[in-house]
């Protein structure tokens, strides 16, 4: 962002800064690239230029799981994640189906320091080793297909549909394709566009900024925005440089994080909104259901399950004898009802 | 004294034995893991959605201990053209330069192994397990990247002390030759 | 540039003159130029351990395992006696048959080692029998590998498009057209070069003079070959029908090589089977340190930046388009020849676009010249995956292999590189022509 560097060459105050760190992700990703990019220079210019932080987008410093352990190692300070329960036990809790559903919930479950996600999520962390800073949303999730459009689960019927490593998804589109014939096949992200060119799959998940951006759009037919998921990639430091830093500094970070996540989200919301038009005209046929017809697919995901099965023990184990689930659960219902509210 | 080093030598050929094993029951186990999820597709229709993350983890496992088989049957590609030039009907050069190379190919990996206990140690401290593959801990493969690395060290020590007896060997007919 | 890194660069070259395993080399400067530096080697081992984590690296190893296994197994032997009866009677047929066969191949997987990885144990040792050179037929098998990345489908056009924001169904279709060319050009090159690679062999089968005879001989040959060419049909009819992915082809190979060899041909027995599953060990764990070692010493080269203040340097201070493009392929050229494709990718694409843009070059067009030359780069020594895989597979010499790569490269890749440079209709009419002018743009 150029307006970004003019602000970090005005506050040019102190020559040399204390801590010099790096930021890491594994990803393109233009618009959550120019909001990193803005929480790395609001960090020099809130602390006094005593932190300077220089961002490495696009996998310059590795992939994914190579900058996760190098951000618990410390020896790359900050990075962009996903917390696939492989490397989090507990990032189950950022993406759980049926929960958030637009930008205003989020902003009020995933906000430090007080948001429910936040909390649970920076005790997540905790646990490999991280200090949860921020999120950043690419929004909801929804299904793509190249046999019919999905209407109801139904249409789920017969289809072999793409699915990743993630527990939680792959249990709600069981659970949603149950008794369809629906097959789930877990293949590289990296084959999936080739796989639905070539039909080896007739269906994926997908977000608006994927179908564009990484042009899955050219690959399917439909798209169903039904919002099943939310992304949330996590911004996270190492803990223990996080624990030794003074109060001022880490004041400094949360307040960089608070405008970035802010700015991060008024962009994708634009973003989105342009991939919509952009995608309706590039000819991908997209249906968006009724709260009724969404009724049903979340009838049929069966949720209260699916938390049993995976966030309960988890939650159980960090959160002994509260009955963490039904308190997350509940807090999620009442942000829900107070954004319709607010909306309505 | 014999009787130990044929132990030893036992014991090498009994380790070499054990990883060629564990590298073939990985390759096969991973083609097959990968066969069965396309027939699944199509024909079975079990649950089994982690054949593919399976076989993921059989793979990088049996590629770390093959790095192993492949140092002592020393099969690493090295550029050899300049070697041969210098050393082309000089036994005794030859040996001195084959020493020289694999005494550097030991330096070189004794910087990374600590760096890899490191790597070790923050495996261990905090596991990762599979997602669709549960009981499967990400760690051992990690664990594995030094193990394997330990055994390559191991590998090239003992293609260190046969170079260095060739060598040895060499010089001795050597003075011998000359004496007579 | 730091101190550290120009004494890295040195200790690269000396490391590899002085013959050390090129997998050390890439370590040891590494660590040197580190510790020069006087920064944390902590990354070095998850960056290694991360390479080796890959489905595309799995793809690779199943087909290593099934190129040894046709070999074992006699598949080989009568797929080459079949293509003996087609084109004996041309000069250097046969490795025109190689080249055609990598072309197919690529069509298989997005990258360019698990062509050779299949075909190089398959074809080699058969053709040798036939007289020609071990080190020649290797040559260029290796030279045609990146046709892997010119037919679709391809790793770098997907990372290309994800980075410059491109259609992939254009990029793909923007270098068949060159590769196609590549693939030519090597077949005429090769009826030149072929006769000074030849070596009388006592092994090679008479053809048949009258025509009856030769009818009957390729008939015969065709039946004897036909189970045999059932693989590459399987594998091919698979990838372009849907019912797989590339990947999955690997394993699908191996097990219909197992079955044909078993139970058609009846050759492959436990002895032979054995010898290929160690074969293919060795060649695995090669790999292994080659690749986790090659990736840190590239990821050594980003992190620092050097490839970034070369491409300041050079591309930086012209105004002239054509200019401008000429420079641009120099500058992937040099990185070429350090760094492995898909990091010059990542790294180039984003310094070059805004450039190229402001000189109104087609971003279709861009990615077909871009691929192709990262292409090359998996060709062109000193770091050149393609040589190093090879001379493994083929037990020749990497110095005994650049010689002759290097006529290729000279008189082929860089006139077809700077053909799809200057000549905007080789990579845009095609795509225009399937997708559409308003998805290419104009060119
Ligand atoms: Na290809
Ligand atoms: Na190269």
């Amino acid at each position: 962002a150029p307006a970004a560097k003019t602000i970090t060459e005005t506050a040019t105050v102190t020559p040399e800064p204390e801590y010099k760190w790096r930021f890491g992700t594994p990803w393109t990703q233009k618009t959550r690239n120019e909001s990193i990019a803005l929480f790395c220079d609001l960090i020099y210019v809130y602390s006094n230029g005593r932190i300077k932080v220089d961002f490495y987008p696009d996998g310059l410093l590795g992939s994914h799981t190579e900058i996760f352990h190098a951000m618990q190692e410390g020896t790359i300070e900050m990075g962009v994640f996903a917390p696939y329960v492989d490397i989090v036990p507990g990032g189950m809790l950022n993406w759980m189906n049926w929960t958030v559903e637009t930008y205003e919930e989020a902003a009020l479950a995933y906000s430090p320091p007080d948001g429910i996600l936040y909390k649970v999520m920076d005790k997540a962390w905790e646990e490999v080793g991280g200090k949860l800073l921020w999120s950043s949303y690419f929004g909801p999730y929804g299904l793509g297909s190249n046999v019919r459009p999905l209407i109801t689960p139904d249409d789920l019927r017969g289809q072999k549909m793409r699915v990743s490593a993630s527990l939680g998804y792959v249990r709600c589109m069981e659970n949603m394709g149950k008794g369809t014939g629906l097959t789930l096949h877990t293949i590289p992200w990296a084959e999936l566009y080739s796989a639905l060119e070539r039909g080896v799959v007739d269906m994926c998940w997908s977000l608006w900024p994927s179908l564009v951006e990484e042009r899955h759009y050219e690959v399917l037919k439909y798209y169903t925005a039904l919002g099943f998921g939310w992304d949330a990639g996590n911004i996270v430091m190492n803990r223990e440089l996080w624990n030794g830093l003074p109060p001022d500094l880490q004041d400094a970070i949360m307040r960089a994080a608070k405008d970035a996540e802010l700015r991060d989200a008024e962009a994708h919301r634009r973003v989105n909104t342009e991939y919509k038009h952009f995608l309706a005209e590039a000819g991908l046929q997209i249906y968006y259901p009724t709260a009724e017809e969404r009724a049903v697919w979340r009838e049929r995901a069966n949720m209260p399950a699916i938390w049993e099965e995976l966030c309960t023990p988890w939650l159980e184990k960090h959160y002994p004898g509260q009955n963490m689930t039904q308190k997350i659960l509940d807090e999620l219902d009442r942000i829900k009802a107070y954004v319709a509210a607010a909306g309505g | 004294m014999r009787y130990a080093r044929s132990i030893l030598k036992w014991m090498l050929s009994g380790v070499q034995t054990a990883q060629v094993a564990v590298c073939v029951a990985g390759l096969i186990i991973t083609t097959l893991l990968v066969f069965i999820e396309v027939l699944n597709r199509y024909w079975l229709h079990i649950e089994g959605m982690w054949f593919s993350d399976l076989a993921l983890y059989c793979f990088i496992f049996f590629m770390l201990v093959a790095a192993a088989v492949t140092t002592w049957r020393e099969g690493h590609v090295a550029v050899d053209f300049f070697r041969e030039r210098i050393v082309r009907g000089k036994p005794t050069r030859a040996a001195i330069y084959r020493v020289f190379l694999v005494v550097l190919s030991i330096a070189v990996l004794c910087v990374l192994l600590p760096v890899a206990y490191q790597f070790m140690l923050r495996a261990m401290k905090y596991p990762e397990y599979g997602t669709l593959v549960r009981w499967f801990n990400m760690s051992w493969l990690q664990i594995t990247l030094f193990v394997a690395l330990a055994f390559v060290l191991g590998h090239l020590l003992v293609i260190a002390r046969r170079d260095i007896s060739d060598l040895i060997r060499n010089c001795l007919a050597r003075s011998r030759s000359k004496r007579e | 540039m730091e101190f550290g890194i120009i004494v890295g660069l040195l200790l690269f070259f000396v490391g590899i003159i002085i013959g050390l395993p090129l997998c050390w080399v890439f370590l040891g400067c590494t660590v040197v130029a580190i510790i020069l530096m006087d920064e944390s080697l902590v990354w070095l081992a998850g960056t290694a351990y991360s390479a080796i984590d890959s489905y595309i690296l799995m793809a690779i190893s199943f087909f290593i395992f099934a190129g040894n296994l046709m070999a074992q197994a006699g598949i080989a032997d009568r797929l080459i006696r079949f293509a003996y009866a087609l084109v004996g009677r041309i000069k250097g047929g046969l490795v025109d048959v190689g080249i055609i066969t990598i072309l197919f191949l690529s069509a298989l997987t997005g990258s360019s080692l698990p062509t050779i990885a299949a075909t190089i144990p398959l074809l080699v040792p058969q053709l040798e029998r036939f007289g020609y050179q071990r080190r020649y037929v290797t040559a260029v098998l290796c030279c045609s590998s990146f046709l892997g990345y010119l037919i679709p489908p391809s790793v770098p056009v997907l990372i290309y498009c994800l980075v410059a924001g491109q259609s992939v169904a254009a990029v793909f279709l923007s270098t068949v057209f060159p590769g196609l060319l590549l693939a030519g050009g090597y077949m005429m090159v090769n009826t030149f070069l072929c006769p000074r690679y030849m070596l009388p062999s006592k092994d090679i089968p008479e053809l048949p003079t009258t025509f009856k005879a030769s009818v009957k001989e390729l008939g015969a040959a065709t039946w004897g070959a036909l189970p045999a060419l059932a693989i590459p049909l399987i594998v091919l009819v698979g990838i372009y029908g849907g019912v797989f992915t590339p990947n999955e082809a690997g394993s699908i190979a191996v097990v219909v090589t197992l079955i044909v060899g078993i139970f058609i041909y009846r050759e492959l027995r436990a002895k032979n089977f054995w010898t290929a599953c160690q074969t293919t060990l060795t060649t695995l764990g090669m790999i292994t340190l080659l690749l986790g070692f090659g990736t840190v010493f590239t990821r050594l080269m980003i992190r620092e930046g050097v490839a970034q203040s070369m491409a300041e340097t050079m591309i930086g201070a012209f105004e002239s388009k054509y200019l401008i493009l000429f420079m641009m392929n120099m500058l992937i050229l040099v990185l070429g020849m350090f760094i492995d494709g898909i990091p010059i990718l990542i790294i180039a694409v984003p310094l070059i676009m805004p450039l190229v843009t402001q000189i109104d070059v087609n971003l279709v067009q861009l990615g077909a010249i871009i691929v192709v030359n990262v292409g090359l780069g998996v060709t062109t020594p000193p770091y050149a995956i393609s040589i190093f895989v090879g001379s493994r597979l083929a037990g020749v010499p990497y110095e005994r292999l650049v010689a002759p790569m290097l006529i290729f490269v000279l008189v082929i890749g860089l006139p077809v590189l700077f053909l799809t440079t200057y000549i905007p209709a080789l990579s845009c009419w095609l795509p225009t022509a399937v997708v559409g002018p308003r998805i290419v743009g104009p060119w």
